[in-house]
């Protein structure tokens, strides 16, 4: 039999069964009950993915937010000011800080003055705080 | 027509659209992969994928319909197979004689038999002889699909012709 023959044959045949095909012990409504559960399956599989990225990611940005991008919530100003000095930079930082600045205190025991800053402060505004006071 | 009135409404027609093709479905899937369990998960994934894009399926004439999903459930089939066979490595040595029960055949033999001489072909040589023959793939395309170089498809298909013959001969000689 020649090669063309072979295919033309078994394609004819097959072609003969796929019109109408029997399937024995296969239901297509069984089937279809078991596609539906597993499209249900795949949908909250994919759910729970993306809820536990989200939980994950908003995890990691919280920790970073809280630890190394913000500052710390009382910063310092080195007491090898002079009293008049303590004040004037106290005002400076005050008129610079336009809002982020929320209060400050002076410890009369170590002469030392403390000034305290929301949360929101962003690190370079306060490296160049950091910066005018030293 | 009948076709693009089901895409239509696509979510409610779903159902619709299963009950007309999935036995074909399932029938292409089981020449693949010969296995009842292995037919069905090929097939739920197909669907899913027809489902997923049903929106995007651009109707051009009454047949195509059927030819995309086709082209979906044989694409699912080989991605299942890659998984489990390397196409490069099949060889006529690993080929087992199995026995083999048909009746004589010639064009009037049923289309059972020819159904299970190509089933019982080695997986490389039945999947690229459902490709080539039955399915009208050219070498080319089945070599990208099989992840195989064109000479090896050639070879593959050369082999399986040559063992469906020598089953048809066998058989013929057994009756005759």
């Amino acid at each position: 039999m020649p090669d063309n023959m072979i295919d033309n044959v078994c394609k004819k045949k097959i072609d003969e069964l796929s019109e109408n095909p029997s399937n024995p012990g296969w239901d297509k409504d069984t089937s279809w009950e078991r596609l539906q559960k597993k499209r249900k399956q795949k949908f909250f599989r994919k759910f729970y993915y993306y809820a536990a990225a989200i939980l994950i990611l908003g995890f990691v940005l919280g920790k970073q937010f809280n630890s190394g991008l913000l500052i710390n919530e009382s910063e310092e100003i080195s007491n090898t000011y002079t009293e008049i000095e303590k004040r004037q930079k106290l005002a400076e930082i005050e008129a610079n800080m336009s809002g982020n600045y929320t209060s400050y205190k002076i410890c009369y025991a170590c002469d030392e003055i403390y000034y305290r800053v929301i949360k929101e402060y962003r690190p370079v505004q306060f490296r160049y705080f950091e910066n005018n006071l030293n | 027509m009948k076709n693009l009135l089901l895409l239509k409404s696509n979510k409610t027609k779903e159902k619709e659209i299963y009950d007309l093709y999935a036995e074909k479905m399932y029938f292409l899937c089981n020449r693949y992969v010969n296995n009842m369990m292995d037919a069905e998960e090929v097939l739920h994934n197909g669907f899913m994928k027809v489902f997923k894009h049903l929106h995007s399926f651009i109707e051009t004439h009454e047949r195509s319909f059927e030819f995309w999903i086709k082209r979906i459930m044989v694409n699912e089939s080989l991605m299942h197979l890659r998984k489990k066979v390397n196409f490069n490595l099949v060889s006529i040595d690993d080929i087992k004689e199995k026995d083999f029960e048909a009746g004589i055949m010639d064009d009037n033999s049923s289309a059972e038999q020819y159904l299970k001489i190509i089933n019982e072909l080695p997986i490389g040589y039945k999947t690229v002889f459902n490709l080539f023959a039955i399915e009208g793939y050219d070498h080319s395309e089945i070599a990208d699909l099989l992840k195989i170089a064109e000479s090896t498809s050639r070879s593959q298909l050369t082999k399986a012709r040559k063992m469906i013959q020598q089953k048809i001969t066998k058989i013929e000689s057994k009756y005759a």
